[in-house]
């Protein structure tokens, strides 16, 4: 198995799998365009990846290296959020700020599976709660005046929303 | 080397554009070369010495001298074997501690000393191990006591630093204790997926501080539970559980043999810990100030403290509530708190210490009082604080990679830079700081972090993600999010999100050119919510002079056909009566729009008129049959029109030319319809027949005998059902089977005109709207509208609203009128 290496942010080289490294769009383009070969030693750098993220990135992507490629994204059809496998809810066991960063290394390293599992990681957080317990899991400031608050209640309605 | 630099000295709160670290004095601590080549923690991009630079490394060093010391003083305590200790170090330790914690305190120290010799001279009259043991214990018990105030102290510094620092600094330390705070996943993990290997992440800074994690393995209850952590209470949950700093109980010396001899119970020890502040604790370095000075300075800080106290007592349950407290809970201490006289008596039961570690709020950053700490803590947090400005000015063209951080400070250009430096170097700093704490402290920071680690993921992500998270979720939750602060607000209210909400749903509302998807959501669902309770505004329209027979309506305008021989145009919505046609020798009987300017009507006359509705000129007379045209039904280009002279006809209505004629029939027809695609044509006639015609070949494929007793007044198909009338009686049929499927007896009179809508052909679910010489506009089995008026003719419904005409009057009922808890007056 041919294997690359990667480098983080902050200098970190990771080898692994070319197929596991293959998952990442971001990657795959990379390599074809500077047309890779198995003889090249140099490790691709991946500057908006620090090792602590690369490092559980790649282990998303070992983890999930034999999986179909993801289905494009339906337009119409209506997206689900429980569809997490356990492996996935483990790995994800993790807090906001890893949560967060993992996230925007997906999107950057464009892994589709990963941003998918991971968005819907945040949708869960929120699904369920009321704005004010949304604003203290995320500890945001409700910048709203009163009034604003007001006007929005009476314009959303919110209790005949199904 | 010894003396360091107490001259340079900066008041806390005095602004300087270069902040110095002060450090009072130091004992004999040998400094540490860092014999290894300089760490990557100055690395950070690697920067040229400048001469702020230069300035800024003297006062780390300075820093990291001092920390050593600090370091340096805990382990001695910390690796100190009690049971070794003899006589003269028992002294030692007595005399430092007492020096540090009473020092300051009269009567405590006077208290103390009388307790203390007293229990001497009775230790003298006895023998064997106790005389070691019993005091070893007690020392054992002051080194604990003792080092549980240095590392409540150390806490202190440490969180008075974590407040004070932002984002960048959070990630640092988050990335360099990754193996303290990730230790629970890796286990779960790896008993759940032994064949997965899992390591904790690694960087240069996370291996030196698991290097220290190794060195002291003994301590690895240090460690958190889980690194999932929502909320406050989950994590105060797990602090509480895992308190790494406890106080020990006082040795309990009943269980020593000569107890007896002991002429204090232990329960005499009345130590007020309350009123031992960490600024009474042994300094790192002795005292060398002028002792008067140093101790009215203690005396201020200690009346000071107690100000605080009484703060806390006016209201400790509030306090607590108020706090989420992150404390490291020493309210549960073991040890018995007996108030003295000299502490004023007060009577409260909360330590200080649950005070110096409330959270106060989330919002009072930096709030933390800075005062109890030793002069090195504030001298370092003021260091800290400040923004290094004074360096950046020469190094304004630092070419940095600025970029990754303008998403997080979106400042101009020169801000970004000074907070890039400051992060640089603050950085720095932590990386040094880090390697030099024990890991209990690691575990504090950990803890702090882990509810410092939210994330605002729908402000900061970029907006495709948020968008890209939101659509998970449902309308509801949506709007929910639309009320949690500004900048979720407008994510959750973009056009785009509700737009794809709108997808899976049945949008029946009209779509203007410019839809604001968030409000088309609302109104169709407000449309539905109306249907299902029969909310909705009635309008009438009034203007012909005999009874209407026929209605028809677009999204602008409704024609009626009266017995008056007269058609008259309506706009929808305001009820304004626009134009009236005039041509048909007599009533007119069915109405067809065309195009949006092009009307048709079928008329008792016999003949089929095409008009123009903006001019209002007939355009056609079609001589189509030889008796009334009863109905007429249209498809595209092909139009069906139904007589009294019992043939049916099939016109292209662009050529006005015959396609076929349907001849069947044995009466009059009064019923027509055609199917979804256009290919069916469905004729109701009083020979009480419902009779099938394929279009292209105009031969008739099904005959069904629906009624035995009087004519078929209306049919109605769709999705493979044809619902027909008969007398009072509305009955719908399968197509494929030509078998009934239901009957309704709804009407007490005869049914005039009805409509089938089925939306689940599997399900057989739909509705039926009928309306018959009993006044009544029903829509079968969920809701009957009262339509009180005479006998109903016609009737046509869409999406929206009924419009039904009778005698010579016109109603209308809209039900896309918004809210139904604001309309259900009307």
């Amino acid at each position: 198995m041919p294997q690359i290496k990667l480098q983080s942010s902050d200098g970190e080289s990771f080898e692994i799998d070319l197929e596991v490294a293959r998952q990442s769009v971001t990657i795959k383009t990379m390599l074809e365009d500077l047309g890779w070969d198995e003889s090249d030693d140099d490790p691709v750098p991946l500057p908006n990846v620090n090792a602590a993220i690369l490092k559980k990135v790649v282990q998303w992507a070992t983890f999930h290296k034999d999986d179909p490629p993801p289905p494009e994204d339906d337009e119409n059809k209506e997206k689900r959020t429980d569809d997490i496998c356990t492996w996935d809810a483990e790995f994800l066991k993790v807090d906001q700020g890893t949560l967060f960063e993992l996230i925007l290394a997906a999107n950057y390293l464009d892994i589709k599976g990963l941003l998918d599992v991971t968005c819907k990681t945040v949708a869960n957080m929120i699904k369920g709660k009321s704005p004010e317990e949304i604003r203290k899991t995320f500890n945001i400031k409700n910048d709203f005046t009163p009034a604003e608050e007001e006007q929005m209640m009476s314009c959303n309605c919110s209790a005949t929303m199904e | 080397m010894n003396e360091i630099e107490q001259n340079v000295s900066v008041q806390p709160g005095v602004s300087s554009p270069i902040p110095h670290f002060r450090i009072r004095n130091r004992k004999k601590v040998e400094i540490k070369k860092v014999e290894k080549p300089v760490p990557s923690w100055r690395g950070h991009g690697g920067r040229h010495p400048t001469a702020s630079s230069v300035e800024f490394d003297r006062q780390l060093d300075k820093i990291s001298i001092w920390l050593e010391d600090w370091n340096h003083t805990q382990f001695n305590l910390y690796s100190i074997e009690i049971f070794n200790y003899n006589k003269k170090l028992i002294m030692e330790k007595l005399k430092m501690f007492t020096k540090s914690i009473f020092m300051d305190d009269v009567h405590l120290f006077s208290h103390f000393v009388i307790w203390f010799i007293t229990w001497l001279v009775s230790l003298c009259g006895s023998s064997g191990p106790a005389q070691f043991v019993a005091p070893s214990l007690l020392v054992q018990w002051m080194i604990q006591v003792e080092l549980c105030y240095l590392l409540l102290q150390r806490c202190q510094i440490l969180e008075a630093l974590l407040r004070r620092s932002n984002h960048t600094q959070f990630q640092f330390l988050h990335t360099a204790l990754q193996p303290a705070l990730h230790r629970d996943f890796l286990y779960t993990a790896q008993t759940q997926f032994p064949s997965v290997e899992f390591k904790p992440v690694s960087t240069h800074a996370s291996r030196q501080v698991q290097q220290k994690l190794i060195l002291h393995r003994q301590d690895n209850f240090y460690r958190m539970k889980s690194a999932h952590f929502q909320d406050d209470d989950q994590v105060i949950d797990q602090v509480r559980e895992k308190t790494s700093i406890k106080f020990p109980a006082i040795p309990n010396m009943t269980s020593i043999q000569h107890s007896n001899s002991l002429p204090v119970q232990p329960s005499e020890l009345s130590l007020d810990l309350r009123s031992v502040s960490p600024s009474h604790l042994p300094k790192i370095s002795a005292n060398n100030h002028n002792s008067a000075t140093r101790k009215s300075a203690a005396a201020n800080k200690w009346k000071n403290r107690k100000k605080h106290k009484l703060l806390c007592i006016e209201n400790p349950e509030a306090l607590y509530k108020a706090a989420p407290s992150l404390s490291l809970q020493s309210a549960q201490t073991p040890l018995t708190c007996r108030s003295q006289k000299s502490t004023s008596g007060s009577s409260s039961r909360i330590p200080d210490t649950s005070r110096i570690y409330s959270r106060t709020s989330q919002t009072s950053e930096g709030s933390v009082s800075i005062e109890d700490l030793p002069e090195e803590g504030q001298s370092l947090i003021h260091w800290y604080t400040n923004d290094w400005s004074g360096y950046v000015k020469e190094e304004e063209n630092l070419d940095l990679a600025i970029s990754d951080f303008s998403f997080y400070f979106p400042l101009e250009p020169r801000k970004i830079n000074i907070c890039y430096v400051k992060n640089v170097r603050r950085n720095e700093f932590l990386h040094k700081f880090v390697l030099k704490l024990d890991p209990r402290q690691h575990y504090f920071i950990s803890t702090f972090l882990s509810v410092r680690q939210q994330r605002d993921f729908i402000a900061l992500l970029p907006e495709k993600i948020a968008l890209k998270i939101l659509r998970y979720l449902s309308p509801l939750q949506i709007l929910h999010c639309t009320e949690v602060c500004k900048a979720w607000n407008i994510i959750a209210n973009s056009n785009s999100l509700w737009r794809y909400k709108c997808k899976f749903i049945d949008i029946k509302v009209p779509i203007t050119s410019h839809p604001n998807w968030k409000h088309i959501y609302r109104d169709n669902m407000y449309l539905a919510i109306n249907w299902k309770n029969g909310t909705c505004r009635v309008s009438e329209l009034k203007g012909h002079t005999a009874e209407v027979e026929s209605i028809v309506f677009n999204e602008t305008m409704l024609a009626s056909g009266s017995q008056d021989r007269t058609i008259k145009l309506w706009d929808i919505k305001s009820g304004n009566l626009l134009q009236t046609l005039k041509g048909h020798d007599k009533g007119v009987w069915c109405l067809n729009f065309f195009t949006k300017n092009l009307l048709i009507s079928g008329s008792h006359d016999g003949t089929i008129k095409v008009w123009n509705i903006k001019t209002g000129a007939c355009l056609r007379t079609l001589l189509a049959h030889d008796g009334p045209v009863w109905a007429m039904v249209r498809y595209g280009n092909v139009l069906v029109s139904v007589s009294q002279d019992r043939i049916a006809k099939v016109w292209d209505i662009s050529r006005c030319l015959v396609y076929h004629t349907l001849i069947g029939h044995n009466a009059a027809i009064f019923a027509v319809d055609m199917n979804e695609d256009g290919t069916l044509i469905i004729t109701g006639s009083a020979d009480r027949s419902i009779r099938l015609w394929e279009l292209a070949s105009g031969k008739c494929i099904k005959v069904i005998w629906a009624s035995q007793t009087t004519s078929i007044m209306a049919v109605s198909y769709s999705k493979g059902f044809i619902a027909c009338s008969y007398g009072e009686t509305i009955c719908l049929y399968r197509v494929e089977t030509g078998r009934l499927v239901r009957l309704y007896e709804e009407h007490h009179k005869r049914v005039e005109t009805l409509r089938l809508h089925i939306t689940d052909p599997e399900k057989v679910v739909g509705s039926i709207i009928s309306a018959g010489k009993d006044g009544l506009v029903k829509k079968t089995s969920i809701q009957t509208f009262q339509g009180n008026f005479g006998a109903v003719k016609c009737i046509q419904f869409d999406d929206l609203r009924i419009a039904s005409g009778a005698d010579e009057k016109i109603r209308i009922l809209d039900f896309n009128i918004g809210p139904p808890s604001l309309n259900s007056e009307t």
